[in-house]
């Protein structure tokens, strides 16, 4: 299963997992965005990611807050988010506090995983106690749809996955140009899109209906 | 290495000492270095505008279109890791309630404070919104009259506008008062969703506009045009292109050589005259946890209204003959609702919130149109909210609901955030003098300080106004083509960070802390200038009416008998 693990990130794995543990964190990313044509939540950089979070404190700045204001994806010619910022004392109090805590969470939430004696993955993230399972969410989410500077989302592949464009600036989406409105025509602002990339299908339109119907709304004919 | 101290770093004797770099604060600190006098600006959050003080180039922000390090990890907000406040409905929930214990209405603490995470909506009040004690007698609040009206303000408000650089069309809003001059700038460019919604409310006989936001459409202010970047709303600006009091008014007195501004540091407690008529001198919590002392002629408290008031109280209730710091909290009462539409709407690209109506703000005491307030039209969120929201409602559908492939679908098909538009009442918070602000009998921040409590319940009065608009507002969905719609179910926390009261003006030193000016009755040299100064909460949003507000305030302490003679064009 390790030879699956994404290569990014440097030295993922190494430092803070075990073999074991680093393993289980693979298949529950997988439970929680499973792989199919696209990446599942382990291909998507879970693992670098929160490696990246709990070994925040290993750097100088902390790798907690990418900086600005811009990244070179979208007209910058250098990549600001790269240059993490340095922390003032209240922020720097409460990120030791996080990073120790989740670290802590999420050891103590792995052991308690193994001890559970489940191979299953899926079986496994539907046992798994409610904040454990909560913090897992949170991270690999985080990691799936995150700016790649903090590990994750490799190649933009979380935000190509959504049809989300990201950060977008310097360019934006709309440029003054002296007399109106200048806009993207793969990502237009003030029109419809030339296409939809992924119509909603029946399981999802059921989910919104049952939403829908719980807060007492409406479905229009 | 990081910088604390910005503008003159030689000033070492103030006249005025200024608590707050946001919205309520930088005003005051705007019109007192431009008419001369030395002002030290302490703020409790870092800065991160580079350049702040530079009249050779632009500011630089560290802000940017990062999700994560905004909205997930509090790069301007509170850490209530360290900082938090309590919460509790009444007393009879004890001391607090524990589950709503950490992250309570936490605002940016940073330099531009609270301005600087909105996108900037500065719509003014009406007129009678100034009035509701006068015109309103609903047993159980406290509705009192401003003692600055419509008239008084307007003034203000135009150079407010002018200032910040407020984008709007001057009576395209057909409940708006009367004003002086048109917006400085033209709207923007529409974004696709409003424009949906516009068709439906267009239908149903409302009348929609572009909202005046503090958002430049055009370069002003030697700023450039908004791009329309999409992460606007929650989130500072990376481009200047926003108004905010920072990089308009704060940098404007940096530039004076009249301001010094020191950033991280936190003022723990006001120290009064051996009288108690007058407050002495300012301790402060500096940069590197050490302890500092400043003194000034006058002390003007803008660390909004929940910091205010908590200041004050440790500092031994300061300013309280009328028994009325930390009453009278209000927050907007948020009605949400959710229309999902068919089609991709890529809500998220723009302003968040460029359009909006006035036809729910209502009228007073007109059954058939209970006061409420301003209608925000806006898009849906980014991914990773998304991926919370989905996860939240496929749990409450129930056990066994949940599955990733699912979860996956919702995220590339994007019902929550590509096909969603929302709108956003902001309705009147009837003030009521059991909403307070105290001190938390034994929580502490990480400085060993008392940590804010709060104790707040709703009133039937905003209540029954929002459950009276919903349907209208899923009516209106229904009209604009969206296939589905629905209202958001409340949380626990009010969902608006529209913070205002505690510190109330007024004519009368029995029913008011401060006058009409913002000067406390109490002490001869302390006044207040944010959103704690505001008696009623009106239906639109605030910044705007704090920003003209201390201006006002800031010009009636240079010229207390005429403050408009301080105006400039």
């Amino acid at each position: 299963m390790l030879a699956k693990l994404p290569a990014c990130g440097d030295n993922a794995g190494d430092r803070v997992f075990t073999s074991a543990e680093l393993t289980m964190l693979y298949d529950l990313a997988n439970v929680i965005i499973p792989p199919d044509d696209t990446p599942g939540g382990a291909e998507l950089g879970a693992i670098a990611f929160i490696e990246a979070l709990v070994t925040a404190y290993d750097h100088d700045p902390p790798m907690i807050y990418a900086g600005g204001p811009f990244s070179d994806r979208a007209g910058a010619s250098d990549d600001g988010f790269a240059n993490f910022i340095e922390l003032d004392r209240v922020s720097d109090a409460a990120w030791r506090l996080d990073t120790a805590s989740i670290k802590q969470q999420l050891v103590a939430g792995l052991a308690a995983a193994r001890a559970l004696g489940i191979s299953d993955p899926a079986k496994l993230y539907d046992a798994l106690d409610a904040d454990f399972q909560a913090l897992l969410f949170e991270l690999v989410t985080e990691a799936a749809w995150a700016a790649p500077e903090y590990g994750g989302n490799p190649n933009l592949a979380g935000w190509a996955m959504i049809h989300f464009e990201g950060d977008s600036l310097p360019m934006g989406y709309s440029q003054w140009n002296g007399s109106g409105y200048d806009e993207r025509g793969d990502a237009p602002m003030s029109t419809p899109n030339p296409s939809d990339p992924e119509p909603l299908t029946d399981d999802v339109r059921q989910v919104i209906m049952e939403v829908v119907a719980v807060l007492g709304g409406q479905t229009f004919p | 290495m990081r910088r604390t101290v910005f503008g003159n770093t030689s000033l070492s004797q103030f006249d005025a000492i200024v608590i707050g770099s946001g919205a309520g604060g930088n005003p005051v600190t705007y019109v007192l270095t431009a008419n001369g006098m030395k002002v030290l600006v302490l703020e409790a959050g870092p800065c991160h505008l580079d350049y702040l003080d530079d009249p050779t180039q632009a500011p630089v922000p560290r802000f940017s279109n990062d999700e994560l390090k905004i909205e997930h990890r509090n790069f301007i907000e509170m850490h209530s890791e360290v900082e938090p406040r309590t919460w509790r409905n009444s007393p009879a929930d004890g001391d607090r309630i524990d589950s709503l214990t950490g992250n309570v209405q936490n605002l940016p603490k940073t330099v531009g404070g609270g301005g600087l995470h909105a996108d900037l909506k500065m719509p003014r009040f009406q007129s009678t919104d100034l009035q509701l004690g006068t015109l309103l007698d609903i047993p159980g609040t406290t509705f009192a009259d401003w003692p600055v009206q419509y008239d008084e303000l307007e003034p203000f408000y135009a150079w407010g506008e002018r200032l910040c650089g407020v984008q709007g069309r001057a009576g395209a809003d057909p409940f708006a008062s009367a004003r002086s001059s048109d917006y400085p700038m033209p709207p923007g460019n529409p974004m696709y969703g409003s424009m949906l919604v516009g068709t439906g409310l267009s239908a149903l006989g409302y009348t929609m506009f572009p909202y005046p936001t503090a958002v430049n459409s055009v370069p002003y202010g030697g700023r450039p045009a908004c791009v329309d970047c999409g992460f606007c709303s929650g989130y500072p600006c990376p481009t200047n292109a926003k108004g905010s009091t920072a990089i308009t008014m704060l940098r404007s007195a940096l530039l004076t050589n009249n301001c010094q501004l020191r950033a991280e540091t936190r003022v723990a407690k006001l120290v009064p005259s051996a009288t108690g008529t007058a407050i002495a001198s300012v301790q402060t919590i500096e940069p590197d946890g050490s302890q500092g002392s400043y003194t000034a002629d006058r002390i003007v408290l803008a660390a909004s209204p929940i910091e205010d008031a908590r200041l004050l109280l440790l500092s031994g209730g300061l300013g309280n003959s009328s028994g009325l710091v930390g009453r009278n909290l209000m927050f907007h009462y948020q009605t949400i609702c959710l229309g999902i539409f068919d089609d991709r709407v890529h809500g998220y690209r723009g302003r968040t919130v460029d359009h909006g109506f006035a036809d729910f703000r209502g009228v007073p005491n007109d059954s058939n149109h209970p006061l409420a307030g301003i209608v925000e039209i806006s898009g849906g969120g980014l991914p990773i909210g998304e991926a919370a929201f989905y996860k939240r409602i496929l749990d409450q559908l129930g056990a066994g609901r949940w599955n990733g492939a699912l979860f996956k679908k919702l995220m590339r098909q994007s019902p929550g955030r590509d096909r969603v538009m929302v709108m956003v009442i902001q309705a009147e918070d009837a003030p009521q003098a059991t909403n307070i602000v105290d001190l938390d009998p034994s929580i502490t921040d990480l400085d060993g300080l008392p940590v804010p409590r709060i104790t707040y319940q709703n009133h039937t009065f905003e209540v029954s106004a929002g459950q009276f608009y919903e349907p209208k507002l899923i009516q209106i969905f229904g009209a604009a083509g969206a296939r589905y719609a629905a209202i958001a179910p409340r949380d626990p926390l009010p969902g608006s960070q529209h913070v205002m009261g505690t510190l109330r003006s007024g004519v009368d030193s029995s029913t008011s802390v401060t006058d009409p000016n913002g000067k406390f009755w109490d002490l001869g040299n302390l006044w207040a200038s944010d959103g704690a100064l505001f008696p009623t909460s009106s239906g639109y949003n605030p910044t705007m009416t704090i920003v003209a507000l201390a201006l006002r305030v800031g010009a009636a302490i240079v010229n207390p008998t005429s403050p408009e003679s301080v105006i400039t064009s």
